[in-house]
């Protein structure tokens, strides 16, 4: 096969597998596909989870496609479901907890070192994954040091991002 | 060696060096200005100065703890303290055994991994630097207090601590004049303070810019806090809440009318005089127009983006480019009359040569090529006259190194700092944290009163950002939440639950705190010990540190108010004292041993104290050396008590106060 062939399948496969990330973002998130997007981050993110855990990350792609599936998001059970089979699950439930993280803090922590909870080695994988950290806005806030809301905004009504 | 002998040599480029360097170089000086930091740090150029600023910037960013230190590279050639090495000092367990050192009295000395500092105390210091051009504040908060009348007599009025040798009186032209250089966003009006009369600002005086507008959660508090009465030891106070003056830009006040100092030779006296325009804020070093006002990136500390707090590489950059600017207005032999500023940067002063006279005869820099090597060339820098600006315990540590001041022992001694008590709650409602400058109002009303001689006072400053002092927030909420710590019935959170449960507990999250005076304690000092060197082989700070009764019982009783507000408040007080905390200390409180944790202020002051007289002090009035008088020792170390106001803007006030001092000299 040639080399521009092959970088194609790849692309492809990335393609399709990034709309999975997107989809169990969402569930695990609680944010919607266009906060997500619009963070611009869902490359980089995806990029760093593969990095980081490998194929386990395909698999758990196909556990939540396999949730999305039969159950459908707004089924009564589906929130269960993502609890049981990924969060609580020995196998995804770091992987899962970091891809929440990297969305909302823009970092990941290693919860196989053993220093307490608070102390573990987390980084922040880059300015803009820090800057675009979804916890932020959520609060009514915006990442310390970045967005300013210009002068004065802090004397005003707490605008809080609410919830659909 | 260059052959050059300067008018001064100044050690260092913070706040006090900066504004030495600017009064005597625009009073037709040459100075030489000598920096440990990287020259990286001290390029005034726009692209350069912008291109430094920005790697700072993106440091911050990735920085997985946000701790002062964070933005600015850690040199081993010039090291900084660390706040995250204090989690590593361990009481029990002394980490120097079966040494040379510690001898019997030396048994509690511990060497944190990663740390700076070593520390011999009961507690640790919690404290720290930067040693970075601009110096430590770069991450300062900003905030900018005067002392109040009774701290300048503390002996006298309360017997405690020690008296100074000026008066506040003394001292109220240098601060309009450092207010000036920060450039001081404030409301006279609303500075209400204990102990103080109508004379304290003076008729009609206005700091240079509005007051910062203060936060959605301080009018909260005022609303709710603001006039009531609370009894702390069986006594009645009504609470004030009034807004804090800052060094950071908001609107310039039209009826503020002065420019900046200048020297009066023939008076020898450096005046505030009237300007002809009205006050300008100072924008960034890159662009002007960048950081007019502040723009609310609320991370003031340990860096703000934007350049909208005041930091001394403005001082340096303004002087440099007046010089300039008279430079190029005059021809011919005028221009010998305008004073210079050449900075050295890589450059560690290691030791004063002092001439058997007393007299400083020369200083000794490092000056090293890459700051992660060890390698340096030493050389020499002479003038008329020197000055230490290098950071209260690195003014200390020079002095030590060089067998300098010896005329008593008192060089390292009385360090202090502020002791923070912190309180902290959720809200009953969202109130918006994690918005706008650190601090935006405090109770002043615990600064000054009869019960200073009982105990401490205290300033209570309300902060804006959540539980980020206290708990690591929001970074622990986050990683509490998808734990299931804390959470009801531990659940560990995902989804739109984890959206809802952090939203609504980070914008309720309050804390405030208490900074405690401590008094100048004989026993609490910085050293040295030929064991403990840097690549440079430059002394590391040996430390000794505790909190006297006087201190504790003044946190005791703050932390007893914050209680009290709290109920008025109908705050869920979530406040914990870990015993496991290296800073955990306790106290008896009603017959009963109860537990704290103190934090360091940042503000260390007190190593090089002045007084009347050349026993019981290092540094005369004029900041001037007992033993040395061609060596003027500047910065927050000349402070002999620290009263319940960040030191810094007293400190600006003191240089200038010195600069004058040195340009009479000169004349
Ligand atoms: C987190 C934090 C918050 C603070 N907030 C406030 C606040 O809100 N209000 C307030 O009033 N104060 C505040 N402070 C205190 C304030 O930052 C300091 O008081 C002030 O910066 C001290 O100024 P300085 O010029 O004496 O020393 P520094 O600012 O430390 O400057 C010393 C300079 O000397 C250089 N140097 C050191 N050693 C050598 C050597 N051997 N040779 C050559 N150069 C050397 C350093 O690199 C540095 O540039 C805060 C401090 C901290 C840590
Ligand atoms: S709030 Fe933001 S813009 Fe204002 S001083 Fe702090 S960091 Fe700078």
């Amino acid at each position: 096969m040639n080399e521009a062939l092959s970088r194609k399948k790849d692309e492809e496969i990335s393609d399709y597998l990034l709309e999975q990330f997107l989809n169990l973002s969402r569930a695990l998130t609680g944010f919607d596909r266009v906060d997500l997007l619009g963070t611009g981050m869902a490359e980089p993110y995806y990029r760093e989870i593969t990095r980081i855990y490998k194929e386990p990350v395909i698999r758990l792609l196909f556990e939540a496609k396999a949730i999305f599936e039969v159950y459908g998001e707004h089924h009564p059970a589906f929130e269960d479901q993502i609890r049981q089979r990924i969060i609580e699950d020995i196998e995804f439930a770091q992987i899962a907890k970091n891809i929440i993280q990297l969305w909302y803090l823009g970092s990941y922590t290693n919860y196989n070192d053993p220093a307490p909870l608070i102390f573990k080695a987390a980084y922040i994988i880059s300015p803009e994954a820090y800057q675009n950290g979804l916890l932020w806005p959520n609060m009514g806030s915006h990442p310390a040091g970045a967005k300013q809301p210009g002068f004065g905004s802090w004397n005003l009504e707490p605008q809080t991002v609410k919830q659909d | 060696m260059t052959d050059k002998i300067y008018d001064v040599v100044i050690v260092g480029a913070g706040v006090a060096g900066a504004v030495l360097a600017k009064v005597l170089s625009g009073a037709g000086k040459s100075v030489l200005l000598l920096e440990a930091g990287k020259q990286a740090g001290i390029e005034l150029e726009a692209v350069a100065a912008y291109a430094n600023y920005q790697s700072y910037l993106n440091t911050f960013y990735t920085a997985s703890a946000k701790v002062p230190n964070s933005p600015y590279p850690n040199l081993k050639t010039a090291p900084s303290p660390d706040v995250l090495a204090l989690s590593n000092f361990d009481v029990q367990k002394p980490v120097i055994e079966q040494d040379d050192w510690p001898k019997k009295d030396d048994s509690k000395l511990r060497l944190n991994q990663g740390s700076y500092f070593v520390q011999k105390g009961n507690l640790p210091f919690g404290s720290d630097y930067a040693r970075s051009p601009g110096g430590t504040m770069l991450h300062w908060l900003g905030t900018t207090l005067r002392m109040l009348p009774n701290d300048f007599r503390l002996k006298t009025t309360y017997g405690h601590g020690e008296d100074w040798p000026i008066s506040y009186e003394d001292l109220k032209p240098y601060y309009e004049m450092a207010e000036r250089e920060i450039g001081v966003s404030g409301a006279v009006d609303e500075q209400e303070l204990p102990g103080i009369d109508s004379n304290f600002f003076g008729a009609d005086y206005q700091y240079p810019m509005q007051k910062i507008p203060q936060s959605y959660l301080d009018g909260k508090f005022v609303e709710q806090a603001k006039g009531k009465t609370i009894k702390v030891n069986g006594v009645a106070y009504q609470l004030n809440v009034i807004s804090t003056p800052q060094g950071r830009n908001s609107t310039p006040n039209k009826n503020y009318k002065f420019s900046a100092a200048q020297w009066d030779a023939r008076q020898k006296k450096l005046k505030l005089v009237p300007g002809e325009e009205s006050y300008q804020p100072v924008g960034s070093i890159w662009d002007p127009h960048t950081g007019q006002r502040c723009e609310g990136n609320a991370s003031c500390v340990p860096i703000c983006p934007v350049q909208a707090k005041y930091n001394p590489l403005k001082t340096i950059k303004s002087a440099v480019d007046k010089l300039k600017e008279l430079s190029d207005n005059t021809t011919g032999g005028g221009k010998s009359s305008i004073g210079s500023i050449e900075i050295i940067a890589q450059a560690v002063a290691s030791k004063i040569e002092i001439e058997p006279d007393g007299r400083i005869k020369e200083i000794k820099y490092k000056q090293y090529k890459n700051p992660d090597g060890s390698d340096y060339v030493l050389k020499t820098a002479r003038g008329r006259i020197y000055a230490l600006a290098a950071h209260s315990v690195e003014n200390a540590k020079l002095l030590l190194a060089s067998g300098a001041c010896k005329g008593n022992d008192h060089v390292g001694r009385h360090l202090m700092d502020h002791t923070c008590g912190l309180a902290w709650g959720l809200m009953p409602k969202d109130i918006g944290g994690y918005r706008g400058p650190g601090s935006t109002s405090n109770i002043p009303t615990f600064r000054d009163g009869a019960f200073r001689k009982e105990h401490s006072a205290f300033i209570m400053p309300i902060d804006n950002w959540g539980w980020n002092w206290p708990a690591l927030s929001p970074f622990s909420d986050f990683i509490n939440a998808v734990n299931g710590q804390g959470t009801p019935q531990n659940e560990q959170l995902f989804g739109k639950k984890l959206r809802g449960y952090l939203g609504d507990r980070l914008s309720r999250q309050f804390n405030m705190h208490f900074e405690v005076e401590q008094m100048p304690d004989y026993n609490n000092r910085v050293t040295i010990h030929p064991r403990f060197t840097d690549a440079l082989g430059n002394f590391r700070p040996v430390i000794t540190y505790d909190l006297s009764d006087y201190s504790r019982a003044g946190f005791v009783a703050g932390r007893q108010i914050t209680k009290e507000i709290f109920k008025l408040m109908s705050v869920e007080d979530a406040t914990n004292y870990d015993p496991g905390n290296t800073s955990y200390f306790t106290y008896e409180v009603d017959g009963k041993e109860e537990g704290f944790v103190t934090n360091g202020a940042g503000h260390l002051a007190g190593t090089h104290r002045m007084g009347k007289s050349a026993t019981d002090s290092v540094v005369n009035s004029r900041q001037q050396a007992w033993d040395h008088k061609n060596l003027y020792l500047v910065g927050c170390g000349s402070m002999v008590t620290i009263g319940t106001s960040n030191p810094s803007l007293t400190m600006t006030a003191l240089a200038f106060s010195a600069a004058e001092s040195i340009l009479s000299d000169l004349s």
